[in-house]
């Protein structure tokens, strides 16, 4: 059935109608005669007849692709909208009139009417029930109704119609998930020979392979030519069992199933690894059986318990020492046990099938005579040919190595005591024979030298034997043996210049090692870099860790060692900076804070129980590095983070160390101390419970003392307050308890006291008489020029005398603790009695002072 | 170990650097054999005891210890590398599993399940509407 074709009409556009003095209309066009149309505009107005070329163009309001009924009826749609004033009898009528016209015109219009939902229209439209269920089953496909299709088509006559069938291809697979609803019309429609049909109901039942046979003559009828070959290509290999890679995507089952294949036939999988990821496990072992899959795949795309099975079986050496377990590969946890010669472990396998072959290999490594017994036959054989070889060797015809042994150098070292020993024979002959072998050979006579402690027979043979040998990994070993021997014999200069030699080229960690302990001995400098240079290189943190402590042991035992350099400065920060344990972080964060404080401040504040360590090493560094860091700010920070942290053996330790600092500054020329005099203070203020009673006892009077005088040297005297804390409450405390500590402890004690009080009440004494005297003096002199004033300056003068006699009883209560400590007759003599003599002296003169006023 | 201490124990006992303590007490063994009685022996043994507790106890990370002097340097000296009867290659895991026929008629009917509704779906992809 073709689709019906729109006839060439202007019916139903619409056209802008202009009349004189009046404004457009909207005209709609009722017929079309080719030359003239006829204009319906309202019912107040006949219709116009106008010629076809007088109209114009119609407005944009109608598509000219719908059929002139649709046309008309759409227009009246919009009749409100346009504000046109059409009659809608007359425009229904020309409706009417065009459908009339042919069958074509009304399915034209059913369709449109269809798609539109004028529902009303369709029904009224003049076509017979079957025309109007297939246009309904069209319309339903086209909208992708699958179940108003299967209701419209059931409603459809068993013939005719015959392209019924296209209207389901697109929707094969939801009928198919439905096929049971839909096969008895389909079993219908085959027996009434609708095209198609058949096929259609072949691709819904269950037999596969005959229903991917119809989809190909589907293909094939509806001339898909290309997907047609490509299902009939994969269609033979199917029905064989043997599928190929499927035609289309989507199929996962297949894709594994024809990779399977492949691999069977020879092909590697290993790339493939994920498609064939939902084979069951006996299926994969199939692959490997055959080598589709081998190591090289990445077989972490397989399910975790069959990717270690199927890793076990292709690439054991990939799996860890759980996952052997897991899998209970006992026979290759015994050969890493043994390759590690590891024979505590191996005997504590319990399942291995070769564990007894293993535990005899060991005996053999250990220098055993090989047992047949328990050693596996193929083993035994080449056993058998070294065994012959060491006795003859040991007869002393050892004759040449056999071919076997050179070819299994597993094998060399059990000969190795042998080689060490110089038995076997290291000819130009069987150089040229196996190079490698007798390279091996001579160095393990150079070690053999070095065990018994032949150095000079070392060291000759080890430097002669690495400008022969040519591999440079065996060169570098002579000369590292060499530079060994050489060393023990008290040539350390000599050594380092030949391991100097191991290090061009390619080197080794452990040749780093070596050259670092001989550059230790001879150039420390150049044992620093070498040093540092591994905690650049060192593959591990441990390593590097290792590095820097051997680095900076090397730096503190230079005699004048200086200032820390730079470069250890930046491999204590990169060791400091990663995850180091707490002891070692403790350790390098002091030698950090004194040698490299910038280190320290540069650093973040770590959590954890390096927090504290980092703490204090923080208050050194700033103590040491910034110069408004004062002792009291570094006291602070100590004594904040003992109130976080308590006594623990670090900050005991750090806090003992400071103390101790503390206590050796003040011993210097009272007033030369005066920030640790404040360290003092600021700790009795803020952690009084961290100093001991002895330091209070001593160090307090010391600050005092160094307080007064500092201040003394710019006319400054110490507080009253100042001499109650760091000498009264002192000395009422030992006057109190005498008995609590030794009788030589006392007395220094009480000494300290009175030189430290004595010397601070001196200086109270010539600071303030001084001032005051000044004073006086200024007022007697103002007194003498200003009689008008007389009276106020003879107050002063009072005041001035009444402040002196405040600062005599300070210094009464001064020298009443000063008598009270039974001091030495020295000190008494030295230092107390001139100091009553001052006072006594200071107080006869403002009691007379007094009385002239 | 006292840095001022030049001994090495592994040269001391004829041990490779970082032997294990199984093969330090076999070397120990094997060299201090009958030198008790010996007049050598007093002189010796103490060396190799030393040399002995230095590797059982001290030495715990021998690769650590930067100031032991590495002999020989490089194991390939004294271990050449490659594999053989005593450095055999790792051990594949027998097939542990059946015969997979079982297996292989339930994937063929899983691809067959596929083929079909992939062949419909490439219809459906395919087809057009007849004209109405």
């Amino acid at each position: 059935m073709g689709r019906p074709v729109i006839p060439e009409s202007r019916v139903g556009l619409v056209y802008s109608h202009r009349r004189k003095l009046v404004v457009s209309r909207k005209a709609i066009c009722l017929a079309d005669s080719g030359q003239e149309l006829t204009l319906h505009v309202s019912a107040k107005e006949s219709e116009v007849v106008m010629p076809a070329e007088s109209v114009g163009e119609p407005i944009d309001l109608v598509p000219s692709t719908m059929s002139p009924a649709g046309r008309l009826f759409l227009a009246l749609q919009h009749r409100q909208a346009l504000k046109a004033d059409w009659v809608e009898t007359t425009v229904r009528s020309s409706v009417g009139v065009e459908a009339a016209r042919s069958v074509a015109a009304r399915r034209l219009l059913a369709n449109e009417a269809l798609q539109a939902g004028w529902t009303g229209i369709f029904d009224w439209i003049d076509l017979t029930s079957e025309e109007k269920a297939w246009i309904h089953s069209h319309q339903a496909a086209a909208l992708g109704d699958v179940e108003q299709l299967f209701a419209h088509l059931g409603s459809m006559p068993t013939g005719g119609y015959e392209a019924r069938v296209d209207l389901l291809l697109p929707y094969l697979t939801e009928i198919a998930a439905d096929a049971a609803r839909w096969l008895p019309m389909l079993t219908t429609w085959s027996k009434s020979e609708i095209p198609g049909a058949a096929l259609v109901e072949a691709l819904l039942r269950g037999d596969r392979l005959a229903g991917v046979r119809a989809g190909i003559e589907v293909m094939t009828t509806a001339g898909w030519t290309e997907p047609a070959e490509r299902w009939c290509a994969a269609l033979e290999p199917l029905s064989n069992g043997e599928p190929t890679l499927p035609p289309v995507e989507g199929c996962p089952s297949w894709t594994a199933a024809a990779l399977r294949v492949a691999g069977l036939g020879g092909a590697s999988i290993d790339a493939r690894v994920g498609d064939v990821a939902l084979l069951a496990v006996p299926l994969l072992d199939d692959l490997v059986d055959v080598g589709g899959l081998s190591a090289s795949s990445d077989l972490d795309l397989l399910p975790r318990e069959t990717s270690i099975y199927i890793g076990a079986r292709v690439k054991p050496f990939s799996l860890n020492e759980e996952e052997l377990r897991y899998i209970d590969h006992s026979d290759e946890l015994a050969r890493r046990l043994f390759v590690a010669r590891d024979r505590t472990g191996l005997q504590s396998l319990v399942s291995a099938p070769s564990l007894g072959h293993y535990v005899a290999l060991l005996d053999v490594v250990d220098g055993k005579a090989p047992d047949p017994e328990r050693l596996d036959p193929s083993v035994m054989e080449l056993l058998d040919v070294v065994e012959t070889f060491r006795r003859t060797a040991l007869d002393g015809d050892p004759g040449p190595v056999p071919s076997a042994i050179l070819d299994d150098p597993t094998v060399w070292p059990t000969l190795s005591a042998l080689a060490q020993r110089g038995v076997i024979p290291s000819t130009a002959g069987e150089r040229e024979r196996d190079p490698r072998f007798t390279s091996w050979c001579d160095l393990q006579r150079v070690i053999g030298l070095l065990w018994g402690a032949e150095w000079s027979k070392a060291a000759e043979l080890g430097q002669a034997l690495a400008s022969t040998l040519s591999e440079e990994v065996y060169q570098d070993e002579a000369l590292n043996l060499s530079a060994f021997a050489l060393r023990a014999l008290g040539r350390s200069e000599d050594a380092l210049q030949v391991l100097e030699r191991a290090l061009e080229g390619d080197y080794t960690e452990p040749l780093l090692v070596n050259t670092s302990i001989l550059a230790c001995e001879v150039e420390p400098v150049r044992a620093m870099k070498l040093l540092v240079r591994m905690v650049d290189e060192a593959p591990s943190g441990d390593l590097q860790l290792a590095a820097v402590k051997r680095v900076i042991s090397v730096w503190e035992d230079l005699p004048d060692r200086g200032q820390i350099p730079d470069e250890i400065s930046r491999a204590l920060a990169i060791v400091l900076k990663s995850d180091v344990e707490f002891d070692d972080y403790y350790q390098l964060s002091r030698v950090a804070a004194f040698s490299a404080p910038k280190i320290i401040l540069d650093l973040p504040e770590p959590r954890g129980d390096r927090r504290g360590p980092y703490l204090t090493a923080r208050a050194q560094a700033r103590f040491m590095h910034e110069g408004d860091f004062t002792t009291a700010h570094l006291v602070r920070e100590f004594v904040a983070v003992y109130r976080e942290y308590g006594h623990t053996p670090w900050f005991d330790r750090e806090w003992d160390s400071l103390m101790q600092v503390a206590r050796d500054s003040v011993f210097v020329t009272f007033g030369e101390a005066m920030s640790w005099a404040v360290f003092w203070d600021t700790l009795n203020a803020d952690g009084a419970d961290l100093m001991a009673r002895l330091d209070r006892l001593i160090y307090l009077p010391q600050a005092g003392a160094h307080m007064a005088a500092y201040y003394a040297k710019s006319n400054k005297w110490l507080a009253d307050e100042s001499f109650k804390k760091f000498f009264f409450l002192p000395t009422e405390e030992i006057l109190a308890d005498r008995n609590a500590v030794e009788q030589e402890m006392f007395e220094r004690i009480t000494d300290n006291l009175g030189r430290t009080l004595s010397l601070a009440g001196y200086h109270y004494l010539v600071v303030t008489r001084g001032v005051l005297a000044d004073e006086y003096n200024n007022w007697v002199a103002r007194l003498r020029r200003d009689a008008e004033h007389r009276y106020q300056i003879q107050n002063e003068l009072r005041s001035n005398l009444a402040a002196s006699m405040e600062h005599i009883e300070h210094l009464d209560r001064v020298l009443d603790r000063l008598q009270r400590l039974p001091l030495s007759m020295e000190v008494d003599r030295e230092r107390v009695q001139p100091l009553i003599e001052n006072v006594a002296d200071w107080r006869k003169e403002t009691i007379r002072l007094r009385a002239n006023l | 170990m006292n840095l001022g201490d030049r001994r090495n124990p592994y040269v001391v006992l004829g041990v490779p650097f970082g032997a294990s303590r199984d093969e330090a007490s076999a070397a120990f063994a094997r060299r201090a054999r009958g030198l008790r009685r010996t007049p050598e022996g007093a002189k010796v043994l103490p060396n190799l005891t030393w040399a002995l507790n230095q590797i059982d106890e001290v030495l715990k990370k021998p690769e650590l210890a930067l100031e032991v002097y590495r002999v020989p340097a490089n194991s390939a000296a004294m271990m050449p590398e490659g594999s053989g009867v005593l450095n055999p290659p790792p051990v594949p895991l027998a097939r542990r599993t059946h015969v997979s026929e079982a297996e292989r008629s339930a994937l063929l009917a899983q691809v067959g399940d596929e083929a079909i509704a992939g062949m419909r779906a490439d219809i459906a992809s395919r087809a057009q509407l007849p004209p109405r």
